[in-house]
């Protein structure tokens, strides 16, 4: 019962994004991947996701191989994911948006969404209420009924956490969710992480604040080039000298 | 009463109101009436251009070769082996889909631009087909006689019929718009990749929704072939396709009654236009003026907007946001 | 078997011209990612006024007529898209609409005959299989052009440009490339190619005004086959269209001669070459 990844190699061309990588998210632990710009970090997410093929290496979502599946099939076993660079239509109001996200979990048929079956009534009801609840738990109802352009970036982040969020994933891979919130958000933003993580939801986290990491984090995946260079609890890798001359570079010491 | 203005079927209830009010004033008129039929039908054909072209994405050059799949199927089954009309619409509303559903789930993988092509080999192919397949189509002679529907034998009561298969449709539609699958084809249409991390398997549904538009050109055609009673290889051809992609684009392609007000417009327009040869040249014409004047149609441009912004085009103007950053 | 051989021979010096379609196809999908459906218009709108006027003069006019021709969906082009916000399908739209004025304005002014000179009557004799001489006009220009392009898009800046902007439009234009005006001119430059090849067309095989989106299905369909990313390749797959028509119009009766070879252009389709592109690059 966890997402096991086992030596993933990602290859571009000429360029190995990934190499040989392995990690383990069991539910309900938050997992954090660190490293330098270019470690690979995405393409990890887009491998475990299947928006880029893997050379090599295997993944598995509760005992299911998944590494043949389509990206849409994983997504409906349960995994979720957000965009490092939030990709979403400027036009579409912020409940729309986060609308979109029920969709792995929609029953109703396209004819009896067509007809408005009671059932498609019921269930269209039962989303509307759920997605109010997503934005009231992140902070998000007052601007419920604002276009995604006229958002801060930052708040567009948190949009993308509640559409991952909507489809009641068991996994969820967040790509630097943090980046550009204030404070007080980024401190809203990690409360409803570890509340996700309480319900037993596993959490992938990319995020470049070690603070955060620190805060929230089991365990600290530490990506150089590709290639995992260490891994362990966020003290013990804070602690470390390679991770400190990678990540922090000398002035860290 | 707000709350009814703003409902997703407040437009539809605008539209009945509008028929309801004209079909005292043209009841009168077979020539009106004839004509408001032709309305509804390419009403029809241009909400199949909306859905594929305005929700999804997928460009169709081929509604009318749609179109003429259902009225052929009709013609043949009601004229040549005497089956009733509603054997006709079953097939209408079927072969079309089943022809759409396999080509796009074919040809769309990510980008929809080669599905469009693909349409315009269609209607290359069909309309050959059509004058070639002399036993079952009539090659160039076509088909004639095709029976009036009898639950609908006059004039007045296809305008009544027609105008009600429109109204159905947008109730369809419109539902069809607000639900999970409407949400996930508008997200597909504006990035593929963001689908798919929703979950959407984008071909299979982009394919889907193709083939539903496809459907509604099929019932178009239906209508067409009972209302002219004459089917041939000149009724529904490509010349009728760049019209009706033209009337979706003219009103609106991804509003609800944009496809109905350009249908309406250009049908009004054609019967004050000269000899067919030149209407080309005026449709293509008008098309290209529309993409650069307003892409998005009359009924889907923020005309307000739009103006305002042509008003004030010194490239530094102060707007409000900036200011309030600095200070 | 001997038939067999001159079919194929025939189809692939038909084909020429469509190999010669072929470039604008894959220039334009490769650097502005669009397609312009009005190319088998532009083609046959040269073959209109070249046929009309006659002689070198007519020519030229024929090839001033399908630049200007482009022009307009260049234009169109220029307003709906900007790199990072591109409506190539809304643009496409745009082809079609001219492609119908310019069918409908060749059938109004130059009505619904066929259109087409023989300047040869005397022929070559390859084989026993009888080839007019025009035939190796066309050879000669397509290779001309086929030199002219490949040392355009290699050795000079303007090429280079042309696919820093095809690879990656937004970074092109943040290097100062003016992404906007190269796809400009790769639509002049689909005019012109489009315009050579109708010319051509008038002295081998002729057209009328219906034949404007057959032409762009042929011309299409050669630059698909292959895949999209050479000029090369387009005409390569021109050759391999041509002969599958002439063999289908050899050996096939009447309307499957001209049904197959559409049937063909379809299956490539579906093999998803134009889809490969799309699909890769860009980061997520
Ligand atoms: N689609 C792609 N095509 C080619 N190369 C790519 C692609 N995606 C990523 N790369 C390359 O793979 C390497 C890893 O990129 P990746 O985006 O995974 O890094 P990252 O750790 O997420 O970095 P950042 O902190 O900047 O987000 C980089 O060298 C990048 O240039
Ligand atoms: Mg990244």
């Amino acid at each position: 019962m966890t997402v096991q990844v086992k030596d993933i190699t990602v290859r571009f061309g000429g360029v190995t994004a990934v190499k040989d990588v392995s990690l383990k998210l069991p539910p309900g632990k938050i997992v954090a991947v660190i490293g330098p710009n270019g470690s690979g970090k995405s393409t990890l997410f887009n491998a475990i996701t299947g928006m880029v093929k893997p050379a090599a290496g295997t993944i598995e979502v509760d005992d299911t191989r998944i590494d043949a599946m389509p990206p849409y099939r994983r997504i409906g076993l349960g995994l979720a994911r957000t965009f490092q660079t939030p990709r979403f239509d400027p036009k579409v109001t912020v409940s729309e948006a986060v609308m979109c996200g029920f969709y792995p979990v929609h029953r109703t048929g396209v004819f009896s969404a067509m007809l408005r079956l009671p059932k498609a009534v019921a269930e269209e009801g039962d989303f509307r209420e759920r997605c109010s609840d997503i934005l009231d738990d992140l902070r998000l109802s007052e601007f419920r009924s604002l276009t995604m352009n006229e958002l801060p970036m930052g708040r567009v982040r948190l949009v993308e956490v509640a559409r991952a969020v909507a489809n009641r994933p068991k996994y969820i891979l967040l790509d630097e969710p943090a980046a550009g919130l204030e404070r007080e958000e980024q401190r809203m933003l990690s409360r409803e992480i570890r509340k996700l993580a309480d319900r037993g939801v596993g959490v992938l986290l990319v995020e470049h604040n070690f603070g955060l990491i620190r805060e929230l984090a089991e365990h600290v995946v530490v990506l150089k080039d590709g290639a995992k260079l260490l891994e362990g609890e966020p003290e013990t890798i804070a602690k470390d000298r390679a991770f400190i001359d990678v990540y922090l570079g000398s002035a860290g010491r | 009463m707000p709350a009814v203005l703003r409902s997703r079927l407040a437009p539809i209830g605008l539209l009945v109101v509008i028929i309801a009010a004209m079909t005292p004033l043209i009841a009168g008129s077979a020539f009106w009436l004839d004509n408001s039929v032709l309305v509804a039908i390419f009403s029809l054909l241009a909400l199949s251009v909306g859905m594929a072209y305005g929700q999804a994405g997928i460009l169709s050059m081929a509604p009318a070769a749609f179109g003429a799949i259902g009225a052929f199927a009709t013609s043949i089954v009601t004229t040549r082996y005497g089956l009733s009309p509603l054997v006709g619409l079953a097939l209408a509303l079927l072969l079309p889909a089943v022809v759409a559903y396999p080509m796009a789930r074919a040809i769309t993988r990510l980008s929809p631009l080669p599905l469009s092509i693909a349409t315009l080999l269609l209607s290359l192919v069909l309309e050959l087909a059509i004058r070639e397949g002399k036993g079952l189509t009539g090659g160039y002679i076509g088909i004639s006689g095709i029976p009036p529907l009898w639950f609908a034998d006059s004039v007045f009561a296809m305008h009544v019929l027609s105008w009600g298969l429109v109204v159905v449709v947008l109730f369809l539609y419109a539902n069809l718009t607000d639900s999970a699958v409407g949400r996930a084809v508008k997200t597909a249409r504006h990035d593929p990749l963001r689908a798919t991390a929703d979950g959407v398997n984008v071909p299979a549904l982009l394919a889907s929704y193709f083939a539903i538009s496809a459907s509604v050109s099929g019932l178009a055609g239906w209508l067409y072939a009972h209302h002219l009673t004459y089917m041939g290889p000149d009724s529904l051809t490509m010349h009728v396709s760049i019209k009706v992609v033209l009337m979706a684009v003219i009103g609106g392609a991804s509003t609800l009654l944009g496809p109905v007000l350009g249908a309406a417009f250009l049908t009004l327009l054609t019967l004050y236009l000269p000899a067919a040869e030149t209407q080309g040249m005026i449709f293509g014409g008008v098309l290209i003026f529309v993409l650069l004047v307003a892409p998005n149609g009359v009924l889907g441009t923020d005309w307000g907007k739009l103006i305002a912004r042509r008003s004030d085009k010194q490239p530094m103007a102060v707007r409000p946001a900036a200011t309030e950053g600095t200070a | 078997m001997y038939e067999l051989v001159e079919y194929l021979l025939r189809g692939a010096l038909l084909g020429i011209t469509y190999g010669l379609l072929a470039f604008p196809v894959s220039l334009l999908f490769s650097t502005t990612g669009s397609v312009d459906v009005a190319l088998g218009a532009y083609a046959v709108l040269a073959v209109a006024v070249a046929y009309s006027i006659g002689g070198p003069v007519g020519i030229l006019a024929a090839i001033l007529a399908t630049v200007f021709a482009s022009f307009v969906v260049g234009i169109i082009s220029l307003r709906l898209n900007r790199p990072g916000a591109v409506d190539h399908v809304t643009a496409v739209l745009g082809t079609f609409g001219l492609a119908m004025f310019l069918e409908s304005l060749i059938l109004s002014v130059f009505g619904t005959n066929p259109m087409i000179r023989q300047p040869f009557d005397t022929f070559w004799n390859i084989g026993g299989i009888r080839i007019s001489p025009q035939t190796g006009i066309n050879a000669a220009v397509c290779l001309v052009i086929l030199t002219a392009l490949f040392v355009v898009l290699r050795k000079t800046p303007f090429g280079r440009s042309m696919r820093a902007s095809a690879a990656n439009p937004v970074g092109a234009s943040l290097n100062g490339i003016p992404v906007r005006q190269i796809w400009f001119a790769t639509y002049l430059l689909g005019g012109l190619l489009a315009g050579v090849a109708g010319v051509l067309i008038l002295y081998t095989t002729g057209a009328d005004y219906s034949s404007a989106f057959t032409l762009t299905i042929w011309g299409f369909g050669s630059a698909i086959i292959f895949g999209m990313n050479s000029p090369l390749r387009g005409f390569a797959g021109g050759l391999i269209i041509g002969m599958v028509q002439a063999l289908c119009s050899g050996y096939l009766p009447g309307a499957w001669a001209t049904a197959i070879p559409l049937v063909v252009i379809f299956v490539v389709l579906s093999m998803g070459r134009m889809n490969q592109i799309v699909s890769t690059g860009g980061r997520v």
